[in-house]
């Protein structure tokens, strides 16, 4: 475990929710955990803010719910992903490897290269 | 939509509302719970390992609230919860809630009261079939008219629509409409007078109006004159005298003496193309001789007595229509009408240029709409200011509250309350205050306007149209609105703006105020312009009103009645006319109390007028004016009625008994044609196609102008014959004037003098002659009647709003005035120091209003009469009777402020 959790982004949470419930659906807290697990626990997520985050990308139609079990057998609401949801994803996903790439040029310039 | 499709979606949010709430809660606690059991397995004890979970967890509420703005309900949501909030707010504040919302309700109501007149008379259309059609050819404002003379397109005669109606390209359909005069009806219950209309007989054809029970007219009821003698009544006559029973159909009633089958009720809306009358019933055209045999005008070109409403070809304009009726018109006289009309007829016409009138005539005929028209708009801004002198009484009232809200408002805005849900939530407060103003002020309307209308004596159709419809509800939320704006978004900003720290720090009492007092200042002011600016307008039109009543019409009409008695409706013609006429001169001058009596054609303010093409010397005028307004009266007439003679002498009886060929003009009439020459001596002949060999009168005299039509117009020219010596057309309709000590007292003597000569006399009821010059005022005396009432409605409210507002300052410097008089201030100059308030803000008031008022009096200047814009009276009393206003509301504080013992005063707070 590190010593300090990075903060997420603005902007990147959607993102992060969307290729969350790509992997299969998950409830509410479970976004949270694979959250944590795929990042190996470096991000810091406020998790009050999950939730307008969730229902924000339910209204836009990004992800559906319903309500099923949880795997200690209690009522809990699921998420997955829509079809449009995926195209979402893979267009932001798209989008942010290229920022990434075109940062990571900009701060790996050295004078000479000007 | 339903109103149940409605009830559904809206029954379907909430639920799906609450639904949302439980889900969102039954989530996230599952989250908190499920987090609290990780922690649990990981060795933390369970208390801890909840409290932990929440930690993490964040603000549980702000989430949710968060969720709701994400799914887009909270605007609903928020209202509702505004709204509850507010009304608690109110709740709190009896005081202020009920001045407030009484205040609104004034200001609302006489706008809404005004504006449903306006709709009634203005603005709503005909409750008929795609009104938008329709257009009116003719002067829509000759409902009641009637013209025997020369051809007219203003109204047009019988065989002049004919020729329209069948050879138009731009009508579909085209109808004719006339009132009947003097209808009298015979049922089995008895005689009664009741309101009818001659119509084409395509009428509700071409309104698209169809009967409720029974029938309405076909083309079969136009075939030949007094053929046909049906008739469709109204609903509420049908409800009035038949009960609503179906076995009205096929009942044969005597309509003016002809029986008529009653075959047809309309339905309940339909009020006819006229938007002041109500008819009772319709008769069709056809019946016209058998219904007025004094006056058939199915043959003549001569009689124009029918208004016009087309409906129009689709795609065709209304100057494609015009330019075709023209051209129609103009063929017509030369062409198919040519054989029906006199030499001298046919003479003019040719002269004369064609202009028919083409209006829109979906919102129906009216007189009234002409005459009430202005003086309506001008009530309208008018009661517009009264509103926003309401709304700033309210907006001070909120300003004075808001320091007392001061602290709450900091609180919230620093637990985290957004300001623009802050200012949301004090807008809410004033939606609140308004929708409760304006629900209080329809009823006010409703009840107002049914006044206002009999005031004016507007006429029943006008009272039966009044409706509180989508556009009288409509304009009243829009009212409600604006004012919630005008008077509630000042002080919500202002709180916006307000220093948390600061007034949370300091003691409420003086947070802001002196921003306050500048404000307040400012907006009483403002509301004093307002006030000097509605004083002045009601000022001018009280005066106009004043006046125009006592204006020199010419002749003295104090102690001075009239009636008017149709011979001719009661059976009388020729010659029994003229004896009938000498009977009830005989017997009115025989009445107690009578000067004299005498009699004319046309009369004083009788609403009928007669012109013809004149012969001066056997020859035709030679400047151009060839037609002159003419009357013929009885014998004493001018000095009966209390016009000088200014040369020559007038029409005695002597001259009456020989039946002598004399004739008096007036001094436009004398102007006109003789200038400065002695028109005594010549000859004035008529020139009739009626009666071509009428011999030529002698010019015995000239006589003062008479205004003897209107108030407000000069005098026309004017030539006077006897009654009896013939030569005019005759309508049997004599109007008699009587000389009498005590008109009023004379009355009813008059009318059972005018039945003891026969007991079916139609007459109308005698009036004095002021009372019907009075009449003719109508529109002046409600406009100055209704703006005195506003004025009068102003000054409370700037009384209200002064007195409210000084208080308020006398009580927030207690400590100052207390600590004053302490020191030694003599009592006088704390009066000053208080009232110096009351002063300025009336001085800078006056100083914005009386100009504006000036500049403002130019709007309405055709409704004035002899008082210009700058009337100093008007605008002396405007500003006497605000310094009088400002003295009540000053007095009461100011002498609070001098008892304010020091020692009290220093010990406050």
């Amino acid at each position: 475990m590190v010593d300090r959790q990075l903060e997420l982004l603005q902007g990147t949470l959607d993102l992060l929710i969307l290729k969350a419930v790509s992997l299969g659906p998950l409830h509410g807290y479970g976004v949270l955990l694979r959250i944590q697990q795929i990042s190996k626990d470096r991000l810091e997520i406020q998790q009050g803010s999950l939730y307008p985050a969730l229902y924000r990308l339910e209204d836009q139609g990004w992800i559906a719910s319903e309500w099923g079990e949880s795997e200690n057998k209690r009522k809990a609401k699921f998420y997955r992903l829509t079809a449009e949801g995926k195209k979402r994803l893979q267009s932001e996903e798209e989008k942010w490897n290229r920022m990434a790439e075109v940062i990571a040029g900009i701060l790996k310039t050295t004078p000479e290269e000007l | 939509m339903s109103v149940w499709h409605r009830v559904g979606a809206w029954a379907g949010a909430n639920l799906r509302r609450s639904r949302m709430e439980s889900e969102m809660d039954a989530e996230m606690r599952f989250h908190v719970e499920a987090r609290a059991e990780d922690l649990m397995r990981r060795g933390i004890a369970s208390a801890e390992a909840l409290r932990q979970a929440r930690v993490e967890f964040g603000g549980l509420e702000q989430a949710k609230e968060e969720c709701r703005d994400a799914r887009g309900v909270t605007v609903v949501d928020n209202f509702v919860q505004d709204v509850k909030f507010g009304a608690r707010m109110l709740r709190k504040n009896p005081g202020f809630a009920a001045v407030a919302v009484l205040t609104l309700a004034l200001g609302i109501g006489a706008n809404a009261a005004i504006f449903t007149v306006i709709n009634a008379v203005l603005l709503r259309p005909l409750a008929v079939q795609h009104p938008e059609q329709l257009v009116a050819v003719g002067d829509p404002a000759r409902v009641h008219a009637w013209s025997n003379g020369t051809p007219q397109t203003n109204s047009f005669s019988y065989p002049l629509y004919r020729e329209v109606r069948e050879q138009n390209e731009v009508f579909s359909s085209l109808l004719a409409t006339s009132r009947l005069d003097n209808a009298r009806i015979v049922l089995d219950q008895g005689a009664e007078d009741l309101q009818v209309r001659v119509v084409s007989e395509n009428y509700f054809e071409t309104l698209g109006v169809e009967a409720l029970i029974g029938r309405t007219f076909t083309s079969a009821d136009g075939g030949a004159p007094g053929k046909d003698p049906v008739a469709v009544i109204s609903y509420a006559y049908w409800k009035k005298r038949f009960v609503g029973s179906a076995g009205v159909l096929g009942k044969t009633v005597q309509l003016n003496g002809t029986p008529m089958t009653i075959i047809g009720v309309t339905g309940p809306k339909f009020q006819g193309e006229v938007v002041e009358d109500q008819p009772d019933l319709w008769a069709p055209m056809m019946m016209e001789p058998l219904l007025m045999p004094q006056k058939p005008y199915l043959k003549t070109a001569n009689i124009s007595a029918l208004l016009l409403v087309g409906r129009l070809k689709p795609g065709v304009t209304m100057q494609q229509a015009k330019a075709n009726l023209d051209g129609l018109v103009r063929r017509a006289w030369t062409g198919p009408l040519d054989a029906i009309l006199s030499a001298d007829d046919r003479n003019a016409l040719r002269n004369d240029k064609i202009d028919v009138q083409v209006s829109y005539g979906g919102r129906g005929l009216s007189q009234v709409r002409v005459e009430f028209g202005e003086p309506l708009w001008l009530l309208m801004g008018m009661v517009g200011l009264v509103l926003v002198v309401a709304c700033i009484n309210v907006a001070n009232l909120m300003l004075a509250r808001s320091a007392a809200r001061q602290k709450e408002m900091a609180v919230r805005l620093a637990v985290g309350a957004a300001a623009g849900r802050v200012v949301r939530q004090l807008l809410t407060e004033s939606l609140l205050l308004a929708a409760l103003g304006g629900a209080l002020g329809l009823l006010l309307a409703k009840w107002g306007a049914v006044a206002l209308v009999r005031m004016a004596e507007a006429g029943s159709g006008v009272r039966s149209r009044l409706e509180l419809d989508w556009r009288v509800l409509g304009f009243t939320a829009g009212v409600c609105l604006l004012a919630a704006m005008l008077f509630g978004l000042g002080p919500a900003l202002r709180f916006v703006r307000v220093k948390v720290g600061a007034a949370l720090g300091e003691g409420t009492r003086y947070a802001g105020s002196r921003m306050k007092v500048q404000t307040g200042r400012l907006l009483l002011s403002a509301q004093i312009a307002v006030g000097v600016f509605v004083l002045m307008g009601a000022g001018l039109m009280v005066r106009s009103l004043w006046k125009l009543q006592g204006a020199d019409l010419g002749y003295s009409r104090d102690k001075l009645l009239l009636v008017r008695v149709d011979l001719g409706a009661s059976g009388y013609q020729g010659e029994a006319i003229h004896r009938a006429t000498q009977e009830l001169l005989d017997r009115f001058a025989a009445l107690p109390g009578v000067k004299g009596a005498t009699a004319s054609t046309n009369g004083l303010y009788s609403g009928s007028e007669s012109a013809d093409v004149i012969l001066l010397d056997g020859a035709l005028p030679t400047n151009g004016d060839k037609d002159s307004a003419d009357d013929e009266i009885g014998p004493n007439y001018f000095s009966t009625i209390g016009v000088p003679m200014v040369m020559g002498r007038e029409i005695t009886p002597e001259d009456f008994s020989r039946r002598a060929r004399v004739a008096v003009v007036n001094e436009t009439f004398s102007k006109t044609y003789f200038g400065d020459r002695n028109p005594l001596g010549h000859s004035v002949g008529i020139q009739d196609a009626d009666h071509p060999n009428t011999p030529p009168y002698e010019i015995v005299g000239v006589a003062k102008d008479v205004r003897d039509r209107s108030v407000r117009k000069p005098a026309r020219r004017r030539m006077y014959a006897p009654l009896n010596a013939g030569g005019f057309d005759e309508t049997g309709a004599i109007n008699f004037e009587i000389r009498t000590e005590n008109p009023g007292a004379l009355l009813n003597l008059v009318r059972t003098t005018v039945l003891g000569v026969n007991r079916e006399m139609r007459m109308d009821d005698p009036e004095t002659a002021n009372n019907l010059v009075g009449e003719t005022l109508g529109s002046q005396v409600m406009a100055a009647r209704l703006s005195a009432l506003f004025g009068g409605l102003v000054l409370l409210l700037v009384c209200i709003g002064l007195y409210g507002s000084m208080a308020y300052n006398v009580a927030m410097r207690t400590k100052e005035i207390g600590l004053r008089m302490a020191l030694g201030i003599p009592r006088a100059a704390v009066l000053w120091m208080v009232a110096r308030e009351a002063w300025l803000v009336l001085a800078v008031g006056a100083l914005v209003g009386v100009p504006a008022g000036i500049l403002g009096s130019r709007v309405f200047q055709s409704m004035l009469f002899e008082v210009g814009g700058g009337d100093p009276v008007s605008i002396g009393w405007a500003i006497l009777l605000l310094i009088g206003v400002c003295l009540a509301a000053a007095i009461a504080p100011a002498r609070r402020a001098t008892r304010v013992d020091p020692m009290v005063a220093l010990r406050y707070e």
